[in-house]
Parts: structure tokens; sequence; C-alpha cells
């Protein structure tokens, strides 16, 4: 286990100076001169030259990636709209998406993992049905509309709940729910197959042929088994998720990272990109990293290799 | 309540299997009756109705697509065809218990040994798992598990093919239970493994006078362990006696086929005897006896009637119109 967590740390390394270099070269891809594309159309040639310098545009491209990474973390990195430091930019967005996520990911797990269990023991069923139409319908679904509904009933009609903006925990129910819910739908269909495969496998008749009940017997001995290919969406999703709900994010005002982005995208906020891009890669590999560590958990065989 | 000694009596069972291709004929009637301590041996080829019947006793057949129409399964006098899901629950396990062919896939690959066992051992025998834990390092003793406290802690992939059918039949003995259904235990072990476990499944007979079921296709093995025989075709017990009885005088002419089926080992041959045609579909089983297509003693009356299993001579039982061995019906 101990050997698993090491190889897969440093396994980590080389992918995550490949995503930094890559969000690093963002801006040298982009065809045309990056002092230029920085500065904006119908620029003055003074303004661009003073934007090539201030991001030493001239220097080798090696100093440019050892400049954009140091001066992220020492704060020499500066958002072009704010003059803030990027990462103090960033941060405090991310924390509001990370909140938001892990709400969002508790809510699709919980009821996505139930809903699939219920339709694969009643699988054929008029139940197993019903949730199958329920987990399309959430896939189907835009998500905005499902969060504009949500908003009307709850906080227009019935007035329990604030419409957006952030604040204390009620603030998080709705956008939390409207991003678990089609994300739910997912995982309900992933548990589902992952279940009906397990509850044909021999050690499940070996256990139901030992006495123990049924309940037991699915919750425990099925679902530790079927719950690997589950574990992996789950993943996939709270990656997505933390990489910014954009729409979510943008139908209740939460100030996530996805808005961030999006914004400085709109206003040519390069290095607030480039930060943002980086930073949901180094979180994806992250939770990637967590998936693999909880598949070791959950299945002892894969804690020898 | 133990009326002759029976500790099973198996009557009349029908079962049918509901598919998209039709309704599969699984069981058409099958009688057998097993002693207390006797081991009786359930042979027949793949698709004969053999896990079925021990998956009907047990009540694990998975209904839809299986519907157990008829029969009774009387186990110490009590119907289990009568119980209620949550009363077998305190047989399964605890009365009958049951081993698997496939040891590879029959234990949980995701729980240790120790887990799996307490967890069964704590249920039935209502005590905490500490004291399972002791039950459960005594039932692998037992079964001659070298080092039981280290094994308790692995994972099925740990151990060998051998190991885990020990692990697996150390499990269902683990609440003494009255009778054993083992279904094909050593078809997936080698030689010397199979001669092991077939020792261990005798000498369990003797400490805990636990009477046996064995399915499987291996007339070596019931000639080695078994007390009495029922040889299974097509859904239907074509002959049911004494080991003796069987194999000194085979009564059925499918059963003499199985019999010279096996090929000699102080002569050299050949060819192999074999049974001409094949298995029949059980969607549209042949009418009458359904072994009549295949049988060289075949009259008239086989197409139409479907023969019924009858006690020929004390204590053998066939289901033919024209038995071997000058038997007069």
């Amino acid at each position: 286990m101990k050997n698993l967590l090491i190889r897969r740390l440093l396994l980590v390394i080389p992918i995550l100076f490949g995503v930094s270099v890559l969000s690093f070269l963002l801006l040298h891809l982009i065809p045309g001169d990056p002092a230029r594309i920085i500065a904006g159309i119908g620029a003055a040639p003074e303004d661009v030259e003073v934007i090539r310098k201030e991001f030493n545009l001239d220097a080798p491209l090696y100093v440019q990636y050892i400049s954009f990474i140091t001066g992220l973390f020492n704060g020499n990195l500066k958002s072009i709209n704010t003059q803030d430091a990027v990462i103090k930019e960033i941060i405090p967005r991310f924390v509001n998406t990370f909140q938001l996520s892990l709400f969002s990911i508790f809510v699709s797990s919980i009821i996505g993992i139930t809903f699939g269990i219920i339709a694969a023991v009643k699988r054929n069923t008029w139940i197993d049905n019903l949730v199958m139409g329920f987990s399309l319908f959430g896939i189907s679904m835009p998500i905005f509309w499902l969060g504009i509904l949500l908003m009307l009933v709850f906080s227009l009609y019935l007035n329990i709940l604030p419409p957006g903006g952030k604040g204390g925990f009620q603030h998080i129910i709705l956008p939390g729910i409207t991003l678990g819910v089609a994300s739910a739908a997912i995982v309900a269909r992933m548990t589902r197959a992952s279940m009906l495969q397990v509850l044909n496998q021999d050690y499940i008749r070996t256990a139901l042929s030992t006495g123990l009940p049924k309940g037991k017997v699915i919750v425990k001995y099925a679902l530790k088994n079927a719950l690997i290919p589950v574990v992996t969406v789950v993943g996939l999703q709270f990656g997505y998720m933390l990489g910014g709900a954009v729409l979510t994010e943008s139908v209740f005002g939460w100030p996530g990272l996805g808005r961030l982005i999006v914004d400085s995208i709109f206003n040519r906020d390069y290095p607030v990109v480039q930060a943002g891009i980086l930073l949901i890669a180094v979180v994806f590999v992250l939770v990637n990293l967590g998936v693999d560590l909880l598949y070791a958990v959950l299945d002892p065989r894969i804690r020898r290799r | 309540m133990k009326k002759n000694g029976k500790i099973l009596e198996v009557q009349n069972l029908k079962v049918y299997f509901d598919t998209e291709e039709g309704i599969v004929k699984a069981l058409e009637d099958v009688s057998f009756s097993l002693k207390r301590s006797e081991i009786l041996g359930v042979i027949g080829e793949t698709g004969s109705g053999k896990s079925v019947t021990a998956y009907t006793i047990t009540r694990l057949l998975p209904q839809p697509p299986g519907m157990i129409l008829e029969g009774k399964v009387l186990f110490e006098g009590e119907d289990l065809l009568k119980k209620s899901e949550n009363e077998m629950l305190d047989i399964r396990g605890e009365k009958i218990s049951m081993i698997f062919q496939e040891p590879m896939t029959a234990l949980n690959p995701v729980f240790t040994v120790e887990e799996q066992m307490t967890d069964v051992i704590s249920y039935h025998e209502k005590i905490s798992k500490k004291q399972a834990a002791e039950k459960a390092i005594r039932a692998l003793e037992l079964v001659k598990i070298p080092d039981p406290s280290l094994v308790m802690k692995k994972y099925p992939h740990e151990l060998s093919g051998g190991m885990r059918q020990r692990v697996m039949i150390a499990l269902a003995l683990s609440c003494e239970p009255e009778l054993l259904i083992a279904d094909e235990p050593t078809t997936a072990l080698d030689v010397t493994i199979q001669a092991q476990i077939l020792a261990l499944i005798l000498e369990m007979r003797e400490k805990l006078g636990l009477s046996v079921i064995m399915i499987t296709h291996n007339f070596g093995i019931v000639s080695e362990i078994c007390d009495s025989v029922a040889v299974m075709y097509a859904g239907n017990i074509v002959e049911f006696s004494s080991i003796y009885n069987v194999f000194e005088n085979p009564l059925h002419p499918y059963t003499e086929g199985l019999l010279k089926a096996i090929p000699p080992l102080d002569k050299d041959v050949e060819s192999l005897n074999v049974i001409p045609g094949v298995v029949p579909n059980l969607i549209h089983p042949p009418s009458g006896c359904r072994f009549h297509p295949r049988c060289s003693r075949k009259l008239d009356i086989c197409e139409k009637k479907p023969p019924k299993l009858v006690e020929l001579t004390d204590g053998h039982f066939v289901a033919c119109h024209n038995p071997l061995g000058g038997g007069k019906r």
C-alpha cells in the first residue's frame, strides 16, 4: 500500500510538469505576437512594448517558463485587470468551487448509489424502469434549466432558500443540488450496471447459501465489489466539478473558479487564464490519484500490483 | 420427525424456467431420499438438472425465471418449499450448507477469510465477532488448514485452489450443519487435491455425522465416496439405488451406457464407448421417456408415456419401460 502510494506520487511529477508547460505555452501557441494579443486589438505600439517588457516576452522560452512558475508562487505574476497577484485572485474562487463540488458530489453519490442499487436489485420491474427513467431525464436535462426551476420553486414560490449568491449554508443547497442531480443520474446508471454484474457472481450465491440476509449480502458483499467503476465515475465527476461548473455558477451567481476563468478569457486576462487552467489540471490529477488509491482500499488485489 | 432415519426426502419436484426462447422444462419429476450420515451422489451430464435440484432444495433458485411448480422437499420432515424466506435464513448455513465447483470465484475477493467466516458464524450463533473468530479458527483446523490464524487474515487470491476449497468447506461447516450439498466440489481442482478434498468430506461425515449430497458428473468420485447414487437425465431421475446395485446391476440403459463409457484401465481400447446422440433441448423435450431417441432398448410405449420411477427390486428404483437385467415390471 505504501509502495503504491509512493509510485503513484512519483508518477504525478512528470504529469504536473507536462500540464504546467502546456498552460504556459498557451499564450505562445495562439498565432501572432503574444504582446499584441495581450494588449488587444488596436493597442498603441508603445503599449505593446510596455507589455512585452513587463511580461519579459523577449527572453528565451525556458526563462519565461521559470519566471511564470516562480511568479505564480511569489506573487509576481499579476492579473492584468486588477493588478493583484494571480494566486490571490484564484485561491478564494477555488475554495468556493471546492465547497460547492464537495456538497454536490456528496448529493450525487448518495442519490446515485442508492438508486443504482435499488434499480439493480429490482431489475426489469417498474421500480427499475422508474429509476432509470429519472436517470435518463437527469442526464438529458440542461443544467441551467433545472437550476432556474429549483430557484423558481424554492426561492420565488416557497421562499425558503436564497436564489443565489454566497453566504451561509443555505446558499449552497440549490446550486449543490442542481449540480449533484445531473451527476447522480450518471452515477446511478453506473452503479446499476456494475451491481447487476456483481449480483451474478458465484460469491454472491455463496454468501446467500450461508444464510446471511439478502440485504446484508447486497449492501456489504455485493456493493464493495461493485464500487470500483462507480468510484471512477464519481472521481471524474468530482474533477469536472472542481474545474468549475460555469453554468451552475452563472445561474446562481456563485463566485467560483469556472466563472473567473470565463470572465478572464473575455477580458484577455491571460495570466489568470493560464494559472486557472494549471490549477484545474493539477486538481484533476490529484483527484485521479485519490481514485487510484481508493481502488486499492476497495480491492486487495490491486494493492499488490 | 426422523422417520426411517431419512434426513431429506425430495418428492416429485417439477421446476420450469421461463426464458425468452420458451419454457425450459428443467426438472420434470425428481424424487429421491437421503438417510442420515449418508453420502448420495447425484450424477448426470451438464444440463441434466443436478444443480437446479440443489438450488431448489436450498431455495436459492432465482425466481423468476425459475418456477417451482410441484413437489415437496422434506427436510427433517418439514417441507422447505413452504417456508418463508426468513425461516430459510435459519436453515441455510445453519442446517443445510453448500460448497461449489469453482473455489476461485466462490469466495468474495474483497473480504478476508476472517470477515467472511465470522459474519456467518456470528449471525447464526448470535455471538460476538471475537467468539466467532475463535470458532472460525476451529473450523479451519478441522479442515486441516495449516496455520489457521494466518489464513484468517488472508484474502482469497492469496490462497491456492485447494486451500480455497478447504476454506469454503470450513465456511460451510462452521455452524455444524446436518446436510452438505456439494456442487461438483472437485471439478476445478487437480487430481491430488481432488483426492484430498474427497477424503476430507468422508472424514467430516465420520466426525460430524454429516449427510452429503455430492453433485458430480464423475463416476469415479461416486464410486470412491458415495453410499447411494441418483442418476439424472434431462430433468428426471432415471435410476436411484445403493452404489452397489447401480454399479453391479444397472437397470436403466442410460446408466449402463454411462458405465460402459468409462474406459477400462486394464485393456488397451481403440475408441471409447459413447451413448449415441446428444442431450435433448429441454424447451422441446422428446415425448414420453426423454431418453428414448438415444436408447437401444426402445419400445413403442417409450415414445408415448413417460416412465414412473418405481422400486423394481428392494431399494432399487428405476424409471424405464424396458429395464435391463431381466427385471420385469
